[in-house]
């Protein structure tokens, strides 16, 4: 059973600019005291074919970490358009919010991303 | 009785084999029937189609499980559906018309959820698991409001059958009832009890065959050839008409009855009523796999004149359907009515006073819980629509709810680490839905209950220890009420030494006492009047003969006590005791003038036992007449007993034997000794291999594993944070286990338990052939032997066996040992000189 368990993501901005930064409004419940930080990554995948391509955007480490349900808001930057390749840029693509604690990932969380011309 | 088997309802895989259907539930209104299979989906199905033949059938699929699906329930209100799965969560769906929505992903086992139940009101779910842990959830914002952990660990080949009851108000354990479970020998893959309506029992599967009232003797549906594995009772009382009772113009006298029916691995379906011991109806041979899973529906208006519907489930993946008439059942009371009944038996709704707790059994393969709320929903699409988005998405956090995402900004700034990382600290929203955190609450060890739970048990115990254990417990809570509570524990310590303050129990103008065990029900009826008290001695049986017995004068207010057959003891308020015989009413003795008040008095045969309100016990032998024991403080006891109130770290629980009374009267070398033995201390040899009491067959033979049964199970009471004893290794653990069963021999010799004695003695004798230990062997040896010369006979016996015998089996035992032989070779050769 796990004692961190992601209650709800909300993204805040959910139509941007290809390059506002990414903003989520993350709450959890903590069941338990950690002595460590959580430590949230959100990673761009560039391409389907190729995991070398993928770019992590952010990491923030959250802490220290009550017991209950908290929130907090984790803004990371847009992804770097030159290590995209030039054909996955428009596109359907995904970006994956993970966490860890101490190096371990227990959650990782999944969206679609479509980018297109306005 | 009709049986409906429909063809098509099935959950299949690969169009050719059926899979198992774990589960399945009716929708409140009855249009729906979920079932959930071991094909990872849940399905619904239209109820009129399986009985009438209409279109459509199949209402939709969902499938956001990946394991299979253990349990489904549907919610009071039916706006909820819960279901519990092997992929170790659970899932609610939001219902509506045909499309269900997961609203929360509930996490929280480590194993298989195996069942879950909601409560009537929909306030909560529980769920449990093979983890042998329950969980119980808040049914509107479904966040964990408590986890219970009252089983004992689930060892493959040993179980501990009992049924626990949980009250709701506080997620305590009411009481354990294992009884109707010891003669189990099947084992099932589900048991599934279920809550009569009334409140009145618990029908409980896989028990033998049995039905467990919780307050009543048992009743017992014997019928089945093979282990029950579910049983449910119809929510809703039937006005029954009871048999052979006709009147003139044909409307027969109705009582009301619950209806409960049973089915299990002889794949077959019996329906009782409790007003009956025969079932009403059977249907055997229903499948060709074990049955798993019932539910019951009842009609609002009758249909047809069908009253009533049965879906049963089984392992061979098809689904019966059983539908009853007004003639087999009788009629259902409408829902207010009954709620006006169950008023009328002091039930409350919604305020957890019930005692509608959950019921867990405990099993070697699950554990069941009933009550709790939906949580889990279950996602998805109308088998109409084509996409379907749930097997892509990640069932977690796929809309954003309505809840404002703009918010004020009041999130804290990261700032920055040593490292260059962000840090961010979470703002707290609330705590944790209940109130109570994730720790099991402890179970405050109030020693009341221990009475409750100690008294049957001994009641099957030779008569003659039984009663003063008993006793032993009730003093030691009478005790702890009227004393103060002391601020420190250093303070405590030295209040307890100095001096012992009992109740005494306060003088009424009558007072009647019931002679046990007694041909025609005598019963002592004390008056105290102003000029004098008359004690009577009557039977109760029949008010018109009042014989009294015999009529005395006694000084002023005297508090009669509780009569043996032969003796009964009076104690008056000016600290006197008088003796009676209760057949023929003669005083045997003159009065004693005692030191104190008698708190407690316990009369056997001859022998009368009286603790006094200043902690002394005596025992006094009325035949002979002699004292046994004379003013023995009872303050050491009352010492470890106050300290495992005050939650000491290490509460020593002393069970005591008090004094050991054989049927002759003869004292034991603990009235010798003239002192308290501590015979049974959980905590003194933990690190010893016989730590763990072994398993237990509470009978009268193991008066010793008894005692330190119940020792050890008050203290797994007041200590949840018990340190490991595991980290003993090697020689000490070699050490403290024979240091462990050599005291437990010698604690089975005091109380005279000659089994255990034997069982002790060769257990020890293994030990020390293991260790090699020449030193000691030796000693045993010759303590069992006993003196060469034979002039000094009278100290061959052990009490009750002769020792000889041991030694007999021991030497084959210590002949393994290599170093012992010569010992071995000696002691034998004595041996056959002695005999």
């Amino acid at each position: 059973m796990s004692v961190v368990n992601i209650t709800n993501v909300t993204i805040l901005e959910p139509q941007g600019h290809f390059m506002d930064p990414y903003k989520f409004e993350i709450t959890f419940e903590c069941l338990s005291q950690l002595d460590d930080d959580l430590e949230f990554k959100l990673v761009y995948v560039g391409s389907a074919e190729n995991t070398t391509l993928d770019q992590e955007l952010d990491s923030l480490l959250v802490g220290p970490v009550p017991v209950g349900v908290n929130k907090f808001v984790f803004e990371a930057d847009a992804p770097q358009v030159h290590k995209l390749p030039k054909e996955d840029i428009i596109g359907v693509t995904v970006i994956l919010l993970t966490c860890s604690y101490k190096t371990k990932e227990f959650v990782r969380i999944g969206y679609y991303v479509d980018n297109a011309y306005k | 009785m009709r049986i409906t088997k429909p063809e098509w309802l099935r959950h299949d895989a690969d169009k050719k084999k059926l899979t198992a259907i774990f589960s399945l539930d009716f929708h409140p209104s009855g249009t729906r029937l979920a079932t959930g299979g071991m094909d990872n989906k849940v399905r619904l199905w239209s109820t009129t189609a399986m009985t009438k033949q209409t279109e459509p059938r199949l209402l939709s699929t969902l499938t956001a499980h990946s394991g299979a699906v253990m349990c489904t329930r549907f919610s009071p209100t039916g706006k909820y559906l819960a279901t519990g799965a092997d992929d170790y969560g659970n899932l609610s769906g939001l219902g509506g018309p045909e499309t269900w929505r997961p609203v929360r992903r509930l996490t929280g086992h480590e194993s298989d959820v195996c069942d879950l139940a909601w409560s009537d009101d929909q306030r909560f779910l529980a769920t449990c698991g093979l983890d042998n842990v329950v969980y119980i959830w808040d049914g509107k914002t479904f966040d964990r409001v408590a986890k219970l952990t009252g089983h004992s660990q689930f060892v493959k080949g040993s179980d501990d059958k009992t049924l626990k009851i949980w009250r709701t108000s506080d997620w305590k354990l009411q009481t354990t009832v294992s009884k109707p479970f010891e003669d189990n020998i099947f084992s099932t893959y589900f048991r599934r009890p279920s809550w009569s309506p009334d409140g009145d029992c618990i029908a409980t599967a896989n028990a033998a065959n049995g039905k467990v009232p919780v307050d009543m003797p048992i009743l017992s549906f014997v019928g089945h050839q093979a282990a029950i594995e579910a049983v449910k009772f119809n929510p809703r009382l039937f006005n029954v008409p009871e048999p052979h009772s006709q009147t003139e113009n044909g409307t027969a006298k109705t009582v009301q009855a619950s209806v409960c029916a049973a089915g299990g691995q002889d794949r077959g379906v019996t329906v009782w009523l409790t007003s009956q011991h025969m079932p009403i109806a059977a249907a055997t041979n229903l499948f060709t796999g074990n049955l798993l899973d019932l539910a019951w529906h009842t009609y609002q208006e009758p249909q047809d004149d069908v009253v009533a519907i049965l879906a049963a489930c089984s392992y061979d993946g098809t689904v019966a359907l059983l539908e009853f008439t007004k003639d087999e059942l009788g009629t259902p009371i409408p829902a207010d009515e009954q709620e006006q009944l169950l008023v009328k038996y002091g039930w409350v709704r919604s305020t957890g006073k019930r005692r509608r707790g959950m019921a867990i059994l405990d099993s070697d393969d699950d554990d069941d819980i009933l009550q709790l709320e939906e949580q889990m929903t279950v996602v998805a699409e109308p088998p109409v629509a084509t996409q379907p988005p749930v097997a892509t998405q990640p069932p977690v956090a796929t809309q954003p709810p309505q809840q404002a995402a703009a918010e004020p900004a009041q999130m804290p700034v990261p700032t920055r680490t040593k490292d260059g990382k962000k840090r961010v600290a979470p703002v707290f929203v609330r705590a944790l839905g209940g109130g109570t955190q994730t720790t099991a609450p402890v179970l405050a060890p109030t020693t009341s209950q221990n009475i409750v739970i100690a008294a049957p048990e001994t009641a099957d115990m030779e008569p003659v220890t039984a009663p003063l254990w008993i006793e032993s417990r009730v003093l030691g809570t009478r005790i702890m009420a009227p004393r103060p509570k002391p601020e420190h524990s250093a303070a405590a310590i030295s209040y307890a030494a100095a001096r012992v303050h009992l109740n005494v129990p306060k003088v009424v103008a009558q007072i009647t006492r019931s002679v046990p065990n007694s041909p025609g029900k005598l019963s002592l009826v004390a008056i105290n009047q102003p000029k004098g008290t008359r004690l009577v001695c009557s039977r109760m049986l029949d008010e018109s003969r009042r014989n009294p017995v015999d009529a005395v004068l006694l000084g002023p207010d005297s508090l009669p006590w509780r009569p043996a057959r032969v003796l009964a003891a009076v104690c008056a308020a000016d600290g006197s005791m008088h003796w009676f015989d209760t057949q023929a009413g003669a005083r045997k003795l003159p009065p004693i003038m005692a030191e104190a008040h008698p708190s407690h008095i316990m009369c056997r045969g001859d022998l009368c036992l009286v603790l006094d309100s200043v902690g002394q016990l005596n025992v006094w032998d009325t035949s002979l007449p002699r004292a046994l024991v004379s003013n023995l403080s009872i303050a050491p006891l009352l010492y470890s007993a106050e300290l495992q109130l005050q939650q000491d770290r290490h509460p020593p629980n002393v069970a005591v034997t008090m004094v050991d009374l054989t049927p002759a009267g003869m004292p034991l070398v603990s009235l010798d000794l003239l002192t308290w033995l501590k015979i049974s201390d959980p905590q003194a040899f933990r690190g010893s291999d016989f730590a763990h009491p072994w398993p237990m067959h509470r009978t009268s033979t193991e008066p010793l594993a008894f005692v330190q049964e119940l020792g050890s199970y008050q203290s797994q009471q007041t200590n949840s944070h018990e340190p490991v004893a595991g980290r003993v290794t090697g020689e000490v653990k070699r050490a403290v286990t024979v240091d462990h069963v050599e005291h437990q021999l010698a604690a089975a010799a005091l109380l005279q338990s000659r089994e255990e004695v034997v069982k002790w003695s060769d257990v020890l004798m293994r030990q020390l052939a293991k260790s090699g230990d020449v030193k000691r062997t030796a000693f045993w040896l010759a303590h069992l032997l006993g003196p060469r010369c034979s002039q000094m006979l009278g100290r061959r016996k052990w009490p009750a066996f002769p020792k000889h015998q041991l030694l007999k089996r021991a030497l084959p035992i210590l002949a393994a040992n290599r170093h012992l032989q010569s010992l071995v070779h000696e002691y034998s050769t004595a041996l056959e000189q002695l005999s």
